[in-house]
C-alpha cells in the first residue's frame, strides 16, 4: 500500500505546468459547453456543479471514452433545451455552442496526446489552438451561410431541408467510416 | 573522433568546418529506394480515439437532425466535419526519424558525456505534435542543454515538414562501469490529432566509464623479482644500477666495473657490486563475494566494489608504468582471469576488465589449490577483500600457506553501520568487529599483512615486510 502511495506521490510531483495548462483548457471549455447545454427548466447551481464535475472528469481522463459520452450529453442537452422552440435560437448562440463543443473536443485531443510529465514547447499550443480557431472560424462562416440559405428557402424551421442535409451527410459519413475501417484492417 | 549513433535513418556525415560531406562508396550498385507501399504507410499511421469521437458525434448529430428535422444539429456538426475533412485531406506517409548520436565512446568518472537526440519530420505533412523520450543509466547525470530539464521526461515539439528538432543531453558520469543512453522512442500525431503513428525506437549507445585511480606509488622492493629486465632492485647481484658493495677484483669481472677510488686507496683492484634490475609479476585478486556500503559516485561515499575497482586500477597503473606484468583474478561467482602482460595496452585491457566487476553471493567458490596453482610462485599477490566472508580469509591464508607473497588490502569502507537496527544491533556489531579484528590478527600471524586502502603509499610499509619475509628460508610443506 505504501509503495502504491509512493508511486502516486512521485507521479504527482512529476506533473509539468504544460500538462496543467492543457487540461485546464479542457476543463474550462467543457464546463462552458455543458453550461450552455443545460435546459432552461433545469438551470441552477446544482446542474452547473454537475457540469463542472463532469468537465473535471474529462480533464482528468481526456484520452478515455468519457469525453465522447460527455460531449454527446452536451449535444443531447442542447437538443432538449430548444425542443419545440427552434425559432427562438439566435444564430450567434448556436454557432458559439457549436464552437465550444468542438474546442472542448480539440482540447481533450491535445491533452490526451501530451504525457503528464512532458516538457512542451510553447509552439505546440500556439499551433494547435491557431488551427482549432481557424476551423471554428471557417465553420462559423459555413454555418451562417447554411442558416441564411435555409432561411431563404424555407424559414429557420426548415425541417425538410434539415432532413435532406442530414441524410446526405450521414451517407457520406458512412462511406468515410467504411473506408477507414478497410484501411485499418 | 568519429560520431557514433543509433537510429533509423542513414545519411551522409557532414565534416564540420569544411563544408564537405563524407560520402561512402556503396558496396553494391546503387538502386533507387523503393517507395513505401501504401499498405505500410496505412499501418504506420492509425486513427486516434479523437477521430472516432468526431465521426461518432457527426453521425449522431446528423441522424438526429434527419430524424427530428432540426437544422441547428447540422450546424453543431459542421466544425467536426470541417476538422475531419481538413485533417484527412493530406495524410502523412512516413514515420518520424529518430537518432541518438555521440562523439564519445569512453570517459572517466566525473568527466562529461554529450549525446544528441534528434527527431525529424521527413513527411510532406506537418506533425502537430511529436513526442520523444529516452532513458539512461542512473549514474549518468544528464540534463538538456538550455532548459536544464532531466531527460527522463518526454519532450514534446511541433515539427513542420522537413524540420528537425534536437535535444543535447550533457552531464558527468558519476560512477565507473558500463553505462548506456537509450533506447529512445518517438511518436507523432498529425491531421489535428486524428492520426497517430506507431512508436519509432532506436538502439542504445553504450559508454565505458573508467574508474578514477587514486594516486598510488610504492617505493619499496618487490619480494621476488622475476624477469631479467625491469626497474625493481632485486635481491640478487648482477648487472644493474643499485650499488650493493665493493669487493676485490676477480677473474671474469668486467673492467668497467672497477671502482677506481677504492683501488687507488687500497692499492689493489676493486670492483663495484650491483644488484640486478628485474621486473615482477603482480597478481591482483579481487574478492567479489560481498558488497557493503553505499556508492555515492565521484565525490561521494565509496562501497566495497568502488574501493576494490579504484584501488586495483591504481595499483595496476603504477606497476605497469614501471614495466611489471599485471594479472587479475576474480574470487567470486564467475572467477574471471586477466592474463599477465605488461605495457600500456595491458593497462587499458585491465581497466576494461574492471568495468565488468560485480558482486554476487555464491555458494561455491574456486578451491584454494586452483587459486594458488594459477599464481606464479614469484608473484606478488595483492588481495582486495573486505573480509566479510569467512571463505575470503581462508583463501588468503591458503595462498600464504602455498608460499605466495601475499598482501591484503582491506576494502571495507570505514564507519560502516547496519542499515537495519534493533535492540541488539550495537552488541552484535561489536562482536562482529571483534571477530573481524581477530581474523586480521590471525592473518598477520600467518605472515599476511593487512592494510586499509589509503591511496599513495598504502602498500609501502607492508611491502617492506613481505620482501623481508620472502628473503628468509622457506620450510617445506608437508
Amino acid at each position: 500500500m505504501n509503495a502504491y502511495f509512493e508511486r502516486i506521490v512521485t507521479a504527482l510531483s512529476r506533473i509539468t505546468p504544460a500538462t496543467l495548462l492543457a487540461r485546464g483548457a479542457v476543463f474550462i471549455l467543457t464546463t462552458a459547453a455543458l453550461v450552455m447545454a443545460i435546459p432552461s427548466f433545469l438551470f441552477g447551481p446544482r446542474p452547473i456543479l454537475a457540469a463542472a464535475v463532469l468537465a473535471l472528469v474529462v480533464a482528468l481522463a481526456p484520452g478515455s471514452r468519457i469525453v465522447t459520452v460527455v460531449l454527446a450529453l452536451a449535444a443531447v442537452g442542447w437538443g432538449a433545451t430548444w425542443l419545440g422552440r427552434l425559432a427562438e435560437i439566435s444564430p450567434l448562440q448556436l454557432v458559439a455552442f457549436g464552437s465550444l463543443l468542438y474546442l472542448a473536443h480539440s482540447a481533450a485531443t491535445l491533452a490526451a496526446l501530451i504525457p503528464y510529465d512532458a516538457v512542451v514547447t510553447p509552439e505546440v499550443f500556439v499551433r494547435w489552438y491557431v488551427r482549432a480557431i481557424a476551423i471554428v472560424a471557417a465553420s462559423a462562416v459555413i454555418s451562417l451561410a447554411l442558416l441564411v440559405g435555409v432561411w431563404a428557402l424555407a424559414g429557420f424551421n426548415g425541417a425538410a431541408i434539415a432532413s435532406l442535409l442530414g441524410l446526405a451527410a450521414a451517407v457520406a459519413l458512412v462511406a468515410v467510416g467504411v473506408k477507414l475501417v478497410r484501411a485499418r484492417a | 573522433m568519429g560520431v557514433r549513433g543509433a537510429g533509423g535513418a542513414r545519411r551522409p556525415l557532414p565534416l564540420h568546418g569544411t563544408g564537405l560531406t563524407l560520402a561512402l562508396r556503396p558496396a553494391v550498385p546503387r538502386t533507387p529506394p523503393p517507395a513505401p507501399p501504401e499498405e505500410t504507410a496505412a499501418q504506420d499511421w492509425q486513427p486516434t480515439r479523437a477521430l472516432g469521437r468526431a465521426l461518432l458525434l457527426i453521425g449522431l448529430l446528423l441522424v438526429a437532425a434527419a430524424l427530428f428535422g432540426r437544422v441547428d444539429l447540422v450546424v453543431l456538426a459542421v466544425p467536426f466535419a470541417v476538422s475531419v475533412a481538413w485533417g484527412l485531406s493530406r495524410r502523412p506517409t512516413a514515420v518520424p526519424g529518430l537518432r541518438l548520436a555521440t562523439s564519445e565512446e569512453y570517459a572517466t568518472e566525473g568527466s562529461s558525456l554529450t549525446t544528441t537526440l534528434t527527431m525529424a519530420n521527413r513527411d510532406v505533412v506537418a506533425y502537430d505534435i511529436a513526442i520523444a523520450r529516452t532513458q539512461h543509466s542512473a549514474w549518468l547525470d544528464l540534463t538538456a542543454e538550455g532548459s536544464g530539464a532531466k531527460p527522463d521526461r518526454p519532450v514534446v515539439a511541433a515539427l513542420d515538414r522537413n524540420e528537425a528538432a534536437a535535444v543535447v543531453l550533457a552531464g558527468p558520469a558519476k560512477r565507473w562501469g558500463r553505462h548506456s543512453i537509450g533506447p529512445a522512442a518517438a511518436v507523432a500525431a498529425a491531421c489535428g490529432g486524428l492520426l497517430a503513428c506507431r512508436a519509432v525506437v532506436t538502439g542504445s549507445l553504450g559508454f565505458k566509464v573508467f574508474p578514477v585511480t587514486d594516486p598510488f606509488a610504492a617505493e619499496d622492493a618487490m619480494p621476488r623479482a622475476a624477469g631479467l629486465v625491469g626497474q625493481h632492485r632485486s635481491r640478487r647481484q648482477g648487472e644493474g644500477g643499485e650499488l650493493a658493495g665493493v669487493r676485490v677484483f676477480g677473474p671474469g669481472d668486467r673492467l668497467r666495473r672497477i671502482d677506481w677510488r677504492t683501488t687507488l686507496r687500497t692499492q689493489q683492484l676493486h670492483v663495484a657490486r650491483t644488484l640486478s634490475d628485474r621486473d615482477a609479476d603482480v597478481v591482483l585478486v579481487l574478492d567479489l563475494l560481498a558488497e557493503a556500503g553505499t556508492s555515492g559516485g565521484t565525490g561521494g561515499a565509496s562501497s566495497v566494489m568502488d574501493i576494490t575497482v579504484r584501488a586495483s586500477a591504481a595499483i595496476a597503473e603504477h606497476y605497469l608504468t614501471v614495466g611489471d606484468r599485471i594479472s587479475m583474478i576474480e574470487y567470486g561467482s564467475s572467477a574471471r582471469r586477466l592474463r599477465p602482460a605488461s605495457g600500456r595496452r595491458q593497462y587499458m585491457t585491465a581497466l576494461e576488465w574492471l568495468l565488468d566487476v560485480s558482486s554476487r553471493q555464491v555458494v561455491r567458490t574456486p578451491g584454494e589449490s586452483r587459486m594458488s596453482e594459477a599464481i606464479s610462485p614469484n608473484a606478488l599477490v595483492v588481495v582486495m577483500t573486505p573480509l566479510l566472508d569467512a571463505r575470503s580469509a581462508d583463501m588468503v591464508a591458503g595462498l600464504a600457506r602455498a608460499g605466495r607473497s601475499v598482501v591484503t588490502v582491506d576494502t571495507l569502507p570505514p564507519g560502516l553501520v547496519p542499515t537495519v537496527t534493533g535492540p541488539w544491533t550495537s552488541s552484535a556489531l561489536g562482536i562482529w568487529q571483534l571477530e573481524r579484528a581477530n581474523t586480521i590478527g590471525q592473518l598477520r600471524e600467518h605472515g599476511v599483512p593487512v592494510v586499509a586502502w589509503a591511496g599513495a603509499g598504502s602498500l609501502d610499509l607492508v611491502l617492506r615486510d613481505v620482501a623481508r619475509m620472502a628473503g628468509r628460508a622457506q620450510g617445506a610443506r608437508r
